[in-house]
């Protein structure tokens, strides 16, 4: 008896696990013209915050991450420091255009400033043009979708107790990325946002901002 | 003529005058740290970013223990730890209301904490990274110039003594990519004792 308990308790454990780490799938949206969340700056605005970044190949790492946006031109600054504050990369993306200034090896391999600033500009920049959809999600939240390039979808979405969420789906419509931003903000700033990447590689990010102008 | 060799002449003098100044002062700086047993200080960081209008402090306390031990922690904005001692350099960070391990950064750290060490110490001379240049005066300071692969990233680091201690006052290390980094100490204890534990416990 004990035996087929502990095979169920490991059972319903790895299916809460599992659960808890999946996003939900896209579903189609109850159109209509709602108004977008409001995740995003709309002036240009300077950040510092604290970054944890968790993957399996390399577990926890934390690390002090600086950046300036300018929403209206589409440029990011980001300087990744160590927590001593030693400069480890710094780069500049201007639209599509990456300018790398300085990196510190083993960063300057395996395109992680590519994907480092492709990560930024997702949790930090507005997605360009107007949406594609407006609408109501499955939960029935304010929800827009932005096509962009190469089909991937960009998803805005208003949450319970007064989250948002933004989602990246694949060409597939799988959830390629997905940022959590949580309340209270401040100068437009979340007091937390945790993304996740699922596909091609699984890591998170938490990002808890210190200053902000 | 005579004035090419007045030039000369008043050039050899405030040569020869500084020469004899920059001895004596690097002797006491060496005085200095040999008479270091223990030392304990806070220190404030300011990091001049810049993208960024005002610096980034952070705040921390560090102790060293010759020859080699030194616990230099960060308390605020992001807790970390770095711990040198006899068996090596351990990083930690704060997560989770606890100290983890960060051992991919731990044997780097070794290298910069080997190079704080003979700053304490005093030690300047056959550094395989730096090139030092004594600037003596009423405010004395060493000027170290990064040697080749170094140079990538840091443009200089100048050491600010202090002129009545002639112990490190300030460090302001400037990056290649016009970041800058002003470490300064405050709350000197010399010569207290130190528990060896400060050295080997997060």
């Amino acid at each position: 008896m004990k035996v087929v308990l502990r095979r169920y308790y490991y059972f319903f454990f790895l299916f809460f696990l599992w659960t808890g780490c999946a996003a939900t799938p896209y579903r189609p949206l109850q159109l209509q013209n709602a108004a977008c969340p409001e995740i995003f700056p709309a002036h240009s605005f300077e950040a510092v915050q604290e970054i944890e970044i968790k993957s399996a190949a390399s577990g926890k790492n934390k690390f002090i991450g600086a950046v300036k946006v300018d929403p209206a031109s589409d440029v990011i600054h980001a300087v990744l420091m160590s927590t001593e504050g030693v400069v480890l990369l710094e780069a500049e993306l201007n639209e599509a255009t990456l300018r790398v200034i300085s990196v510190v090896p083993p960063l300057d391999k395996n395109y992680f400033v590519t994907n480092l600033m492709a990560d930024v500009a997702f949790v930090m920049l507005k997605p360009k043009g107007e949406p594609s959809e407006k609408g109501l999600n499955e939960d029935g939240m304010a929800c827009c979708r932005w096509r962009g390039d190469s089909g991937l979808l960009t998803e805005a979405a208003a949450a319970k107790d007064g989250m948002m969420r933004l989602r990246h789906y694949d060409a597939q419509l799988r959830v390629a990325k997905e940022a959590w931003y949580a309340p209270p903000y401040k100068n437009n700033m979340p007091a937390k946002i945790r993304m996740q990447s699922f596909r091609p590689v699984k890591y998170s990010i938490e990002i808890i901002p210190l200053e902000a102008e | 003529m005579k004035n090419i060799l007045r030039f000369m002449t008043a050039a050899f003098v405030i040569m020869s005058f500084t020469n004899v100044l920059l001895a004596s002062d690097l002797e006491k700086l060496k005085k200095a740290a040999a008479d270091i047993r223990t030392l304990s200080a806070d220190f404030i960081q300011e990091k001049h970013l810049k993208i960024l209008v005002k610096p980034i402090v952070s705040k921390g306390k560090i102790y060293f223990k010759a020859p080699r031990d030194i616990r230099w922690e960060y308390m605020t904005p992001v807790k970390s730890l770095t711990l040198m001692n006899m068996s090596g350099a351990r990083v930690y960070i704060w997560s989770e209301g606890k100290w983890l391990l960060d051992r991919a950064q731990s044997s780097a750290r070794g290298i910069v904490m080997d190079e704080i060490n003979n700053w304490f110490a005093g030690r300047f001379e056959g550094n395989p990274a730096f090139e030092y240049r004594f600037q003596p005066g009423p405010a004395p300071q060493i000027i170290m110039t990064p040697r080749e692969g170094v140079d990538k990233f840091i443009s200089r680091i100048v050491l600010k003594l202090s002129a009545r201690t002639y112990r490190i006052a300030s460090v302001e290390i400037y990056e290649i990519a016009e970041n800058m980094t002003r470490i300064t100490f405050r709350n000197e204890k010399v010569n207290t004792d130190i528990s060896d534990s400060i050295f080997t416990k997060p």
